[in-house]
């Protein structure tokens, strides 16, 4: 429906611009009916770019061998769909582990002669525990942005190609297109980046014996795994951030216009 | 350097543009984007240094080392101090336990024992999982250095491109993140971390465990319910005492074990030789056997403590041991109250011994009275023969050690077990009684009667007990207690080094955030202070500048670079240069610039149709040539024809378009009709005035259009203002416009410092500061508006006079009303008048007609002014 209505306020704005500029043409104000059409074209413009630098992007991803399918708005939307899904993945591996631990403490410290290796458990995961703890917050939160993303990427595109057209509002047209795709790249790659990580983590099964044995030993090697994800995706999302400041600060700023030379 | 000098090219390129196209603010651009760079040339220099000086690429390599070695360390040691509280929680509690009370109540006991609340079990785990903390965050810190080095040559690409003018706002907030990561980081964390020495005492858990099953029997085969301790050897040596009682079990790890010895009451039984080699068909006598323990993962092996000895049971406690035996035969007795009675039959000839350790003795029996037949009577003969009863005295020592030891360990561990089941574990002050050894011997013989017989078939032999010997007395002794107790002793050193390198990490981290929340502050104030700051810097730089020849001659008044005259004047002008390189370069430069005038001013006037006649022409001339290369060479005339056939249509859209942007406007070809007079002129030129006017309106602009259409005529009909020396009117409203018009350019200098800084300000405020009379601020009121679309949007703002073409008028007329509303406020109703009759308000109630009337007239004059037309 979104993407419905994004179109729709696309085709508006370029109408309404290109007819604004016809009733200009035909009152004699060319100057003026020019800056109309221009800022039709710019609207245009503005959707052609941002589907550029996401197939460039995704070119280079794929050079790369980074995986990111983001060649146009289309794929991008989807992307952060499945990128919300890879993040409550990574979310719910880390919760499953925690409940996991926390039941194993609790059966011991429940069972008459393991009660004291209950402290002893808690000790030897307390960091991988709290490690997955802080994890699975960001990734559940990452997974909620994602999903936001995910529906208002239309919007988004839409409203700030055609806010990105009138002079006036530029920089807020500027603020949005950026936020989209700086926010789209960066999602997409951590989500790559945490679902590579998500093969190699097994949540442990409560049938298993060895699982029951060796729980901090998995517990810590899922805290490195997902940890270790985490400072790639905050690098990643970061960097995205700071792209996203500056491509705001280039659209808000550089404009070319052939008609007020 | 070579980015720095496209830079240059490009700037310089920009503003040859600009001043050969002589658009207006041409000396504030060049100062603004120099100033811009200077200031950006700096900011590139000082990463550069820092880079360079402070963080080179070696120290990634440093501070990688440096926290690959941190994370090592404290795996190794998180890894050991799990290792130490599984087996302190092992050995130091659980084997505690079972040594004190066997398997007694022992489920109970564990099922209540609070998690976390062991004074050294406690501690532990929680240096165990502040040092696995520790290492995560070491760990973070090295993938972020490690991505950091991979980022390095990124920055080191984008930190020129803070030379580029306009390129710098994109990159300039990436070059401040990349600069934390790769720079920042590896110099916080290049600094060297200390190491942490491990606790010198570990040890470890065993893995498997295996239980004892005790019977403890008395010499006369009865069960003890008394404490009784037994010592075992594990094969490293180790002295185990548990406290056993009958039908105790007690876990131990598995492994070998040797009976040392049992002990009741102060006395040690030591096993002998024989029960650990015991030969076939060869008596030995073993207070434990099997001497030799072999326990296996979860077996139970059953162990019989045989003492030697009896015992002498008191109400709290057992008050001593003996033994009682005539001819190699135990005696009878009985124990009651803290007392044992030894039953000794007369015999003559043969003697009972009895041997104690406790209290005093007595004997019951009348000699002389007891009928031994032949008319005599049995007369009992007790004395000492300097023996002592079986077992040596219990080192007194070890005793005193264990008990220390327990208390220390039941200290360390009562307050995690629950209240109710503590006193089964809790010792009490208690001394060593004191107790004798003795051994009687007790004989009987025959004599003559002494008095009335008494039928009494024994001599009860009354053995005194002196408590005691308990539970606070026999204390068992975990061999781990004194590994405990030095690793509680270490805890807090361990602790502090744990917590200074934690600290220094934690530091590090502090750094990191410091640095970088700096420089990614310094990049946010530079993105958004840059403009303001450079254009300030370049005011003063253009104004005070004489260090650049440039930008002095540009503060001139003279204008050297613009062209004045035309091209045949400049060329003949040219021709008078004497030397012919100079009269050659100038000539060059001046067709350089007309031509590129020329075409931009062409661009500007009719770009879109020009564009079009290009591309119609560029279009058909490509079909020509694919319809000559299609007749030349008959291969791939499909593809060519394909392309002729397109380049055809485009030139043909081409040229349809061209001629609908050629085509006059609706009011050129109305006006060109002669019909301009007509109804659909008159409607375009309503709408040209109509439309902007309803969207002021909408956006909630006062509009004064039509009353200040004629505010001057009617200043110069009624008021007089110009014409005349200055009237009471213009005497009492000019000072208060000026004053408005004061106010106004104060709150724009203040919302917008930089028009404030233009030349043209200082124009304006030249202006109002001579203006005295009403048409001299109008004139002033001008040159503000007249100081571009910000500022005439600005003071639209601040007055809500709409920014429309005609805002001067409206300014005008607003600026006088709001003083005639002062003094309208103030009762003086002359300034009612004169605002009524700005607005043409009717001052005296009129019959409709007249009404309808004055409405028409106000009508007509708009329609009038709408049109162009004199009103």
């Amino acid at each position: 429906m979104l993407e419905v209505v994004s179109w729709a306020m696309l085709g508006l704005a370029t109408g309404f611009h290109a007819a604004y500029g016809v009733l200009k043409w035909s009152l004699g104000m060319r100057r003026e009916a020019l800056y109309e059409w221009e800022k039709a074209v710019s609207v245009l413009v503005y959707l052609l770019v941002v589907h550029l630098i996401l197939w460039v992007s995704s070119e280079i991803s794929t050079a790369l061998g980074l995986g990111i399918s983001v060649s146009n708005p289309f794929s991008a939307a989807e992307s952060l769909r499945q990128a919300a899904g890879v993040f409550w993945n990574a979310s719910r591996v880390a919760v499953d582990t925690i409940m996991f631990v926390s039941v194993e403490r609790a059966v011991l410290a429940a069972a008459p002669l393991t009660t004291p290796l209950s402290g002893v458990l808690g000790g030897a995961t307390g960091w991988s525990v709290t490690e997955l703890g802080i994890v699975s917050i960001f990734y559940m939160h990452l997974s909620f942005a994602s999903d936001v993303i995910s529906r208002v990427s239309w919007p988004l595109l839409s409203l700030g190609a055609t806010l990105t057209a009138i002079p006036s509002l530029r920089k807020a047209g500027a603020t949005l297109l950026a936020a989209y795709l700086s926010s789209t790249l960066s999602l997409v790659y951590s989500s790559n980046v945490v679902a590579q990580a998500l093969r190699s983590i097994r949540v442990p099964s409560s049938t298993s014996v060895m699982d029951w044995i060796k729980v901090a030993e998995i517990a810590g090697s899922n805290a490195v795994a997902l940890g270790n994800a985490a400072t790639h995706t905050a690098v990643a999302l970061a960097l995205g951030a700071a792209a996203g400041v500056g491509l705001a600060a280039l659209f808000g700023s550089i404009y070319i216009s052939l008609t007020r030379v | 350097m070579l980015l720095l000098g496209l830079s240059l090219a490009a700037l310089a390129a920009e503003l040859a543009v600009l001043f050969t196209l002589q658009r207006s603010g041409a000396r504030e651009l060049l100062s603004r984007e120099v100033s811009e760079l200077v200031l950006s040339t700096g900011l590139f220099l000082t990463f550069l240094i820092f880079a360079s000086y402070y963080a080179p690429p070696g120290a990634i390599e440093t501070a990688r080392e440096n926290l690959a070695e941190a994370g090592d360390a404290l795996n190794l040691i998180h890894r050991k101090l799990v290792g130490l509280s599984l087996g302190t929680t092992a050995l130091g509690v659980i084997l505690s336990f079972y040594l004190a009370r066997g398997s007694y109540k022992l489920p109970e006991i564990l099922q209540t024992y609070a998690v976390n609340l062991d004074r050294l079990v406690g501690p532990l785990s929680s240096i165990a999982s502040l040092v696995g903390l520790a290492a995560a965050l070491a760990r973070h810190f090295l993938l972020l250095v490690e991505l950091g080095g991979k980022l390095r040559p990124y920055l080191e690409a984008l930190l020129p491109t803070l030379l580029i003018h306009k390129v710098r706002r994109f990159t300039a907030p990436l070059i401040a993140l990349l600069f934390t990561v790769s720079v920042i980081t590896p110099y916080a964390l290049s600094l060297r971390l200390p190491h942490v020495e491990a606790p010198l005492h570990f040890i470890e858990a065993p893995e498997k465990w295996g239980f004892a099953h005790f019977k403890v029997y008395d010499r006369s085969g009865g069960v003890v319910s008394a404490p009784v301790l037994v010592a075992l050897k594990d094969i490293s040596g180790r002295l185990y005492i548990a406290r056993v009682s009958h039908e105790y079990t007690v876990a131990l790890p598995a492994g070998n074990y040797t009976a040392a010895w049992a002990a009741a009451y102060f006395t040690r039984f030591d096993v002998p030789g024989c029960c650990l080699d015991p030969k076939p068909y060869a008596y030995c006598s073993c207070p434990v056997w099997p001497a030799r323990l072999h326990l296996d993962n979860y077996s139970v092996v059953n162990v019989q403590v045989s003492l030697p000895v009896n015992l002498i049971y008191c109400e709290e406690g057992v008050g001593g041991i003996f033994t009682a035996q005539r001819g190699g035969a135990p005696l009878p007795f009985s124990s009651v109250n803290c007392r044992a009675a030894v039953y000794v039959e007369p015999r003559e000839g043969e003697p009972a011994f009895i041997a104690v350790k406790g209290g005093g003795y007595g004997v019951i029996f009348p000699s002389g009275r007891v009928p031994a037949g032949n008319g005599t009577c049995w007369y009992v003969n007790v004395s000492r023969t300097g023996g002592k009863p079986p077992g040596v005295e219990i080192d007194h020592d070890l005793l005193g050690r264990a008990r220390r030891g327990y208390i220390f360990w039941w200290n360390s561990v009562k307050d995690a077990v629950a209240e109710h089941l503590r006193s089964l574990f809790e010792v009490r002050n208690s001394n060593t009684p004191n107790y004798m050894e003795y051994e009687l011997m007790v004989s009987f013989y025959k004599g003559a009667c002494a008095g009335q017989p008494v039928q009494v078939p024994f001599a009860e032999v009354l053995i005194q007990g002196v408590c005691c010997w308990n539970d606070s007395h026999a204390v068992p002794l975990n061999p781990f207690w004194e590994q405990t107790h030095l690793i509680a002793d270490s805890l807090p050193l361990l602790a502090g080094d744990i917590i200074r390198l934690f600290s220094l990490l934690y530091n590090s981290a502090l750094l990191v955030v410091y640095w970088a929340s700096g420089v990614l502050l310094a990049a946010g104030l530079y993105m958004g202070t840059l403009p303001y700051t450079a254009k300030a810097l370049a005011e003063r730089l253009t104004r005070g500048a004489r260090l650049i020849p440039l930008l002095s001659l540009k503060a001139g008044e003279q204008q050297l670079w613009k062209p004045r005259r035309s091209l045949r004047d400049e060329i003949e002008d040219a021709l008078w240069e004497r030397s012919t390189i100079k009269r050659l370069a100038r000539m060059l430069y001046i067709l350089a610039s007309h031509a590129l005038r020329g075409t931009v001013s062409a661009l500007r006037s009719k770009p879109v149709p020009l564009a079009l006649r290009t591309f119609e022409v560029a279009s058909a001339s490509a079909a020509r040539r694919y319809q000559r290369e299609k007749a030349a060479a008959p291969d791939g005339w499909r593809r060519r024809y394909r392309l002729a056939k397109l380049a055809r249509e485009s030139s043909r859209v081409a040229k349809i378009l061209y001629n609908v942007s050629t085509w006059p406007s609706g009011e050129h070809a109305l006006r060109t009709a002669s019909i301009a007079a007509g109804t659909l002129g008159t409607l375009a030129r309503l709408a040209r005035v109509i439309i902007p006017e309803i969207y002021y309106r909408a956006r909630g602009y006062k509009v004064l259009l039509p009353y200040s259409l004629g505010y001057k005529q009617l200043e110069e009909n009624f008021l007089a203002p110009r014409r005349s020396a200055m009237t009471n009117y213009e005497r009492r409203v000019a000072p208060l416009v000026h004053k408005y018009l004061q106010e106004l350019s104060d709150e724009v200098a203040k919302r917008a410092p930089w028009v404030a800084a233009s030349a043209e300000w200082r124009e304006f405020k030249e202006a109002l500061q001579k203006a005295k009379r009403l048409h001299e601020l109008d004139a002033a009121a001008e040159l503000l508006l007249g100081m571009g679309e910000d500022v005439r949007r600005l003071v639209a703002r601040i007055t809500k006079v709409a920014p429309s073409p005609w805002m001067e008028r409206d300014f005008a007329l607003y600026l006088r009303l709001r003083a005639l509303e002062e003094f309208e406020r103030k009762g003086e109703t002359w300034a009612t008048f004169y605002k009524n009759m700005f607005l043409h308000e009717l001052l005296l109630p009129l019959d409709w007609r007249a009404r309808l009337q004055h409405k028409l007239w106000k009508l007509r004059r708009w329609h009038k002014w709408y049109l162009g037309e004199p009103i």
